[in-house]
């Protein structure tokens, strides 16, 4: 078993005035390859805040992490930002696509910011577009696609670059159950059968069964690690 | 990526209009507002440089620029005569008057009136006619600018009467020359004609024109005939630039172009720099979801710098050629001669052009710079 994210006791501290409010507390928790990690919790529990700091996006007030076996915390920022472009991969709850550019475009976007020829990039993304369902849209501008096309879209540009890490924060949230349902599916196959670590940040207990292991956060701290139906039947005891 | 620059900034189509009109006023009233100032200055100088044989200008001390007359009286044309130095002092008569048609329509025009012998300061380029022509007397050239502003659509044609201060004059000859600041017609007659023509009062000699002879320097030349004269005497060259530099300080004329050349650029930069901080704070969250992918804030500069390049070379190439269109398309219009669109203005305009952009895109910078990439998992 190896390990995308080894993360031990960080805590995470936000200023606010002259105080300063303390939002993650002392959390150790492994994300593993191969696996569909889940983060759940209420909201203000710190889910976002978490992620955020696995992919150096935020700093840590306290802690150790190791990202895809490199020193998190002793990386300097403008290394974390070439890291990030290309390790990890995003999926945003807002899909935050590009209005102007095509969703080939705009699914290859990670390759275009490494500076990989135009040609080859769009080919690329054309290619993850076809294979998660959007054969014949991939020259649309994002507003002639529905939500979920717009979310694949989202999903090839965190694919596009073969990251070893997929974070995603809330990725069906705008999506009705049976599109949510098919972004899943996609999702859960990018960790199992091409062996790459999902962290997925969700609320949505009808995505709950896709996980492989769900983690439980409740005021800055992890509370639980669940298999998914352990976790199902002691959210819904019937 | 800066394909996709490009294709962010077409993307927004009324904003890309938006950002091309602001630059494109700002260089439009920049360059036409600075080539028609640079204009009335030449022409101011051209006044005095049309007038190629006279080394020296000499006249009343209170004179301040070639437009203002201050008559002297006829004997210092004989005492600047006698000045040692000299080789030859000519009267010049210069001065505005009212012709009146046979048909009674009036007309103010410039009346020059040049030595009936030399004919020093008279029209050299003669379109119709001698120049020799108005040493006969009520005789008159016209030039050509002003015949066909006098007689709209008439064939050029010499013998037309007119009459000023109720003497006869007769066209005797239309000539080219050099516009001057003042726009009226300009109307040659010999130095006596103009006397005779205009009313009769002590002192009616504006200016005399000096050459000084062979070996002496018109600088010290002006010196000694202000000495033995008591009279202002300047280089041609100094009452060029006295002539400018009158109209640069002592006339509204600089700051009602400075104001309208100014307001150009503030309303320019204010349309550009609000459109382009509009642009990014709209598309903040795409801003922020690039950083977040990794997009780093130098790409994030060359893209704007990029979509700014576009905006700055399509507006001030619109601007430019706008104000070139302009300028040909009032060739034929006597108001307009001799404005032309210099290369120093098209060059100044870029230089005004390409601040105002990076002044736009300043404040627009620093918000993506500073934008923290974790603004997009937040709802
Ligand atoms: N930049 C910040 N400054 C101050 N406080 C912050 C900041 N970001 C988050 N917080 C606080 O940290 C806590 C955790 O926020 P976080 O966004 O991580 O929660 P979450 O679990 O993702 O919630 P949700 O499910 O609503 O998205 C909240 O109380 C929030 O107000
Ligand atoms: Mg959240």
């Amino acid at each position: 078993m190896t390990y995308a994210a080894r993360i031990q006791h960080l805590n995470k501290e936000f200023p606010v005035g002259d105080e300063s409010i303390k939002v993650l507390h002392d959390i150790t928790a492994d994300i593993r390859m191969g696996e569909l990690t889940m983060l759940v919790g209420p909201s203000g529990c710190g889910k976002t805040t978490l992620i955020s700091i696995i992919t150096g996006i935020l700093s840590t007030t306290s802690g150790d992490i190791d990202l895809l076996g490199h020193d998190l915390i002793a990386m300097k920022d403008h290394k974390k930002v070439v890291f990030r472009r290309e390790n990890l991969g995003f999926i945003f709850q807002q899909y935050n696509l590009l209005p102007a550019l095509t969703a080939a475009e705009n699914a290859a976007m990670p390759l275009l910011a490494a500076g990989v020829p135009n040609k080859d990039a769009l080919q690329k993304a054309r290619i993850i577009l076809d294979d998660i369902g959007m054969k014949g849209q991939t020259e649309k501008p994002p507003r002639q696609l529905s939500g979920g096309q717009q979310q694949r879209v989202a999903i090839a540009r965190a694919l596009v670059h073969n990251p070893k890490l997929i974070v995603c924060d809330e990725p069906t949230a705008a999506l009705d159950a049976k599109t949510g349902q098919a972004v899943m599916e996609i999702l859960r196959e990018i960790a199992n059968d091409q062996n790459r670590a999902v962290l997925i940040v969700t609320h949505d207990n009808r995505i709950y069964k896709y996980a492989d292991r769900i983690l439980e956060m409740s005021d800055g701290r992890i509370i639980g690690d669940f298999k998914p139906q352990d976790f199902i039947n002691k959210e819904q005891p019937s | 990526m800066l394909t996709i620059a490009v294709k962010m900034l077409l993307g927004d189509r009324a904003k890309y209009l938006g950002l091309i009109f602001g630059v494109t006023f700002a260089t439009l009233l920049m360059a036409q507002q600075v080539s028609i100032f640079v204009g009335l200055l030449s022409r101011t100088a051209s006044a005095v440089y049309s007038v190629q044989e006279a080394d020296i200008w000499v006249m009343d001390q209170r004179v301040q620029y070639v437009e203002e007359v201050e008559p002297m009286r006829d004997i210092e044309l004989t005492n600047v005569r006698s000045v040692p130095g000299i080789a030859w002092a000519v009267p010049f008569y210069k001065g505005v008057s009212t012709i009146r048609m046979p048909d009674g329509k009036t007309q103010q025009v410039q009346l020059l009136g040049v030595d009936d012998v030399s004919l020093i300061g008279g029209c050299t380029k003669m379109i119709l006619g001698d120049p020799r022509a108005i040493q006969k007397p009520q005789s008159a050239i016209m030039d050509v600018n002003g015949f066909t502003f006098t007689w709209p659509g008439k064939e050029l044609e010499l013998g037309r009467v007119m009459e000023l201060n109720d003497s006869r004059l007769v066209l005797s000859g239309i000539c080219d020359s050099n516009p001057t600041f003042l726009t009226f017609p300009i109307i040659y007659t010999s130095y006596n004609t103009a006397l005779e023509l205009t009313p009769p009062t002590r002192k009616k000699l504006p200016f005399i024109l000096v050459k000084a002879q062979e070996g002496i320097a018109p600088e010290d030349l002006t010196k000694r005939i202000t000495e033995e004269t008591g009279l202002q005497a300047l280089t041609q060259e100094e009452f060029a630039w006295r002539s400018i530099n009158y109209i640069l300080t002592r006339t509204g004329i600089p700051i009602n172009f400075g104001i309208t050349i100014m307001l150009g650029i503030i309303i320019g930069a204010a349309i550009t720099a609000q459109t382009f901080y509009i642009f990014v704070v709209e598309n903040l969250k795409q801003f922020g979801a690039m950083k977040a992918i990794g997009v780093t804030n130098g790409q994030l500069l060359k893209m704007v710098l990029t979509q700014a390049g576009i905006v700055g070379v399509t507006g001030y190439g619109l601007g430019v050629g706008l104000t070139a269109f302009f300028f040909t398309s009032m060739e034929d219009n006597p108001a307009f001669k001799g404005f032309v669109l210099h290369w120093q203005v098209v060059g100044g305009t870029a230089v005004v052009i390409t601040f105002i952009i990076l002044f736009s895109i300043l404040f627009s910078l620093r918000k993506v710079f500073k934008l923290d990439p974790a603004i997009v998992f937040r709802g």
